[in-house]
C-alpha cells in the first residue's frame, strides 16, 4: 500500500459469504474494481484431529479421519488406511483394492460435480447448477446403495473393505453410471458452448506454469496451469496400475482449464469404475492383521482436490505414535492470492471457488492463543502431560 | 355530481389499477417466475401465496438501520422507489386505450417514474454505508449510464412513428396500424436488451450478485424497509412489462374496457415470461461485459430504426 491507500477501500470476503461454503477470511483491497491485494486468513475451524487421532485405535481412526472432509472422506480413509498399510507391511487383498478404486472414483465424480454447480453459481448461472446437482444425485444412489452412507461411508478399513459388491450391485452401478456419463458430456457440452461462461471464466485467475510451480499447487489446479501429475499414475495406490486412464491436463491457466479439467476428469473416472467393474477379481475382502511394530510411512492419495499426504508412525500399541496430515488446500490457498491480484471483484469468488477450497480439512492446527491467558496454556500443558502418561 | 370522479380516481388509486391490485399482480409474476425457474432447473418450486407469505413476513421482522447509515436516506430510498412505480401503475393504459391519469405527454413522465427506483436503490446503497452497498451501487449506476441510451432511442422510434408522446396516442396508432414490435422490430429487440439490464436480471444481475457483493444495495435492508424494495421489485417488474405491452404490443383493442384490461394484463404476463426466461439460461456477465451488448447492439439497433422512421422507411 504506498500513497494512493486513500483510493483503496477494502472488501471482506467470508469468513461467512454467500461465495464460500466454508468458513475462511479474505480481505480483498479494490481500487474501484480492480483487485491491488489480497489478504487470506483461514483458520476459523480448529478440532485438533490430529492429536484425537494419536489417542484411538488404528480401526477407530478411520472413522474418524472420514470425519475431516464431508466431500472427499474416501479419499482421507483411503490415505489413511494406504498410509497404515504401507507402514506395517499389509498385504491387501486384490479384490479390496478394486472396491476401493470404485468408492475413490465415486467420490471424485460427486466431488467434481458438487463442486462444478458451485462454480456455476459463483458466476450466477443456477440454472446448470441446479442441472450439475441433479446429475450428482445418480452417483450419490451409487454410494449410498455400496455403502449404506451418504457422506461418510465407513467402508474402508485397515486391510481391506468391509462391503462385497454383487452382480446385481454391478448392474445397478453400470445403470447409474449411464446416467452420470449422460449429464457430465451434457454439462460439458454446455461449458463449450456457452459464449458468456467463457467469458466470465478465461483469462481469469491466471495461475502461469511457473507460479504453479513455485507454489507448489497440486491437483485440477496444477493439472488446468499445464503441469502433468497425477498421483494416480505416478505413484499408483490401490492397484491403479492396472486400469488405464488419461490424465486431463489444459495449458489455459484459468478458470475456464480448471472447469475443463474437473469436467473430464469426471468421465475418466467414470472409465475407471467401468474397468473396476468389468476385471473385478475374485478373492478376499480384508487381509489378516499383523501385531504393531515401530515403524512409518506415508499415504500419497490424489484426493479430489489433489496429493493428500497422510504420515504414520507406529510403536508396539495398537494406538498410532503420530499421524500427520497435508490436505490439498494447504498448498493450493496461498495460490489464490497470484490469481486474484489484477483482477476483478467480480471475479473474486469464482477464483477463490476454482481451487475447490476445503477449509474445514485444512484447519487442523491448534495455536495457543497467548491472549486468553496463562490459565489456558497450563491447562494445555496439563493436558499433554496427561496423555504422555496414558 | 362532482363525489362521483372522487370516488372513481380513488378506487382507481386505492384498488385498480393502483395500490392493491398492483401490488396482487406483481407478486403473482414474481411467483410464476420462480416456479418456472424451479420447474426448469429439475425442482419443484414455491406454492402460489409464497411472495406474498417473505413479504408479510418481511413486513412483521424488526427493522434495524445501520449505524454508520444516513438514516434519511437509507429510510426514504424503499418509499421513493415504491411511491413513483404506483406513480407509474396509474399512467399505463389499463383501460384499453385510456390510462387511469392520462395526459398531454405522460409517456415521458412515465419514462422518468421508472428511472426512480434505480436512483432510489443507487441513493440506499451509498446512504447504508456498507462497502457491499456502495459497490452495488456504483454497478447500478453504471448499468444505468448504458441501458438508458437503447431504452430512450428505442421510446423516440415509437414516439417519432406514432408522432405522438401520449400513453394513448401510442396505443391508438398502435391498434389502427399493428404493433409496434412488428414495424419496428430493431427498436423492440433493443428495448428487450435495455429492459432486461433496468430490471437488473441475469446476465445484467450485476449490482446485487449475490455470491461478490451479497446483496449489493439492499445488503444492510431489513424488515420493513427490505419488504418495500421486495414490492418494488415485483412493481419494477409488472411496470416495465406493462411498458413493453404499452410502447410495442398496443394492438388487438377491442373498445371493451373489460376485456381489454384482461388483454393487457395477459400482455403484462407475456413479457414478464420473456424476462424470466432470458434469466433463467443466463449466467452473469461482468461489469465492463455488460456495456457491449447495450450500446454496441441495442443501442445501435434502436438507432436504426430511429433512422428509418426519420427517413420514412418504416410501413
Amino acid at each position: 500500500m504506498d500513497e494512493t491507500t486513500c483510493k483503496i477501500c477494502s472488501i471482506p470476503v467470508g469468513p461467512y459469504h454467500p461465495a464460500l461454503e466454508e468458513i475462511a477470511f479474505y480481505k480483498v483491497y479494490v481500487d474501484g474494481e480492480r483487485i491491488v491485494d489480497a489478504l487470506i486468513k483461514p483458520g476459523f475451524n480448529h478440532r485438533g484431529i490430529e492429536k484425537l487421532a494419536m489417542q484411538r485405535s488404528y480401526r477407530r481412526n478411520v472413522q474418524l479421519f472420514e470425519r475431516v472432509c464431508g466431500i472427499c472422506s474416501d479419499a482421507h480413509t483411503t490415505a489413511y488406511c494406504v498410509a497404515v498399510e504401507n507402514c506395517l507391511k499389509i498385504d491387501v487383498p486384490k479384490r479390496a483394492q478394486y472396491i476401493r478404486v470404485i468408492e475413490h472414483e465415486a467420490n471424485r465424480i460427486h466431488s467434481h460435480l458438487l463442486w462444478f454447480g458451485v462454480a456455476m453459481h459463483a458466476i450466477g448461472f443456477d440454472t446448470l447448477f441446479m442441472h450439475s446437482w441433479a446429475t450428482r444425485e445418480a452417483i450419490m444412489d451409487v454410494v449410498e446403495t455400496l455403502t449404506g452412507n451418504r457422506v461418510n461411508y465407513s467402508v474402508n478399513t485397515i486391510g481391506g473393505v468391509r462391503r462385497d459388491i454383487t452382480p446385481e450391485l454391478a448392474k445397478y452401478i453400470e445403470e447409474k453410471l449411464r446416467i452420470v456419463e449422460k449429464g457430465t458430456l451434457y454439462l460439458l457440452k454446455a461449458v463449450k458452448e456457452d459464449r458468456t461462461i467463457k467469458a466470465r471464466t478465461s483469462e481469469v485467475g491466471v495461475l502461469t506454469k511457473e507460479e504453479a510451480r513455485k507454489y507448489c499447487v497440486v491437483g485440477p489446479t496444477a493439472r488446468a496451469s499445464g503441469i502433468d501429475e497425477d498421483i494416480r499414475k505416478d505413484d499408483p495406490y490401490i492397484n491403479f496400475e492396472d486400469f488405464e486412464f488419461e490424465v486431463c491436463v489444459e495449458d489455459t491457466c484459468d478458470v475456464y482449464g480448471r472447469i475443463l479439467v474437473r469436467l473430464r476428469e469426471t468421465l475418466e473416472s467414470i472409465k475407471i469404475v467401468r474397468q473396476a467393474l468389468k476385471n473385478m477379481p475374485e478373492g478376499k475382502l480384508i487381509a489378516d492383521l499383523p501385531y504393531p511394530f515401530p515403524s512409518e510411512d506415508v499415504g500419497r492419495v490424489e484426493a479430489p482436490r489433489g496429493e493428500l499426504i497422510y504420515y504414520v508412525k507406529s510403536n508396539y500399541t495398537n494406538i498410532p505414535e503420530r499421524i500427520k496430515l497435508r490436505t490439498p488446500t494447504f498448498v493450493n490457498l496461498p495460490a489464490t492470492k497470484p490469481m486474484l491480484v489484477g483482477d476483478k471483484l467480480a471475479d473474486a469468488p469464482q477464483i477463490i471457488i476454482s481451487i475447490d477450497p476445503c477449509l474445514t480439512c485444512n484447519d487442523r492446527l491448534v495455536i495457543v492463543d497467548l491472549r486468553s491467558g496463562r490459565e489456558k496454556t497450563v491447562l494445555l500443558q496439563d493436558f499433554i502431560r496427561r496423555r504422555v502418561k496414558m | 355530481m362532482f363525489i362521483i370522479p372522487v370516488i372513481t380516481a380513488l378506487v382507481e388509486v386505492i384498488v385498480f389499477p393502483g395500490l392493491v391490485f398492483s401490488i396482487l399482480f406483481g407478486g403473482i409474476i414474481v411467483w410464476m417466475y420462480r416456479k418456472i425457474r424451479a420447474r426448469l432447473q429439475g425442482r419443484r418450486g414455491p406454492p402460489w401465496y409464497q411472495t406474498y407469505a417473505d413479504i408479510f413476513k418481511l413486513l412483521i421482522k424488526e427493522t434495524i438501520v445501520p449505524l454508520r447509515a444516513w438514516k434519511l436516506g437509507f429510510i426514504s430510498a424503499p418509499v421513493a422507489s415504491v411511491a413513483a412505480l404506483l406513480a407509474a401503475v396509474l399512467l399505463l393504459p389499463f383501460f384499453g386505450k385510456f390510462s387511469a391519469l392520462g395526459f398531454l405527454g405522460d409517456a415521458i413522465v412515465l419514462l422518468y417514474l421508472l428511472t426512480i427506483p434505480t436512483f432510489a436503490i443507487i441513493f440506499g446503497g451509498m446512504a447504508s454505508g456498507s462497502p457491499y452497498g456502495i459497490v452495488g451501487s456504483g454497478r447500478e449506476a453504471s448499468l444505468l449510464v448504458w441501458y438508458e441510451l437503447p431504452l430512450w432511442l428505442s421510446a423516440v422510434a415509437v414516439f417519432a412513428l406514432s408522432n405522438t408522446i401520449t400513453v394513448s396516442g401510442i396505443v391508438e396508432e398502435q391498434a389502427l396500424h399493428g404493433p409496434f414490435a412488428l414495424r419496428l422490430p430493431l427498436a423492440f429487440i433493443a428495448f428487450l436488451i435495455a429492459t432486461q439490464a433496468k430490471l437488473a436480471k441475469r446476465p445484467f444481475d450485476i449490482p446485487h450478485a449475490e455470491t461478490e457483493i451479497v446483496a449489493g444495495p439492499y445488503t444492510e435492508y431489513s424488515g420493513a424497509l427490505r419488504a418495500l424494495f421486495e414490492i418494488s421489485e415485483a412493481l419494477k417488474w409488472l411496470t416495465i412489462s406493462a411498458l413493453g405491452a404499452t410502447l410495442f404490443l398496443g394492438w388487438p383493442i377491442i373498445g371493451n374496457v373489460v376485456v381489454d384490461a384482461l388483454v393487457f394484463l395477459g400482455k403484462i404476463v407475456f413479457f414478464a415470461l420473456i424476462y424470466a426466461f432470458v434469466d433463467i439460461i443466463n449466467p452473469r456477465l461482468r461489469i465492463e461485459q455488460a456495456g457491449w451488448p447495450l450500446w454496441e447492439i441495442a443501442a445501435f439497433l434502436a438507432l436504426i430504426d430511429v433512422v428509418r422512421v426519420c427517413v420514412g422507411l418504416v410501413f
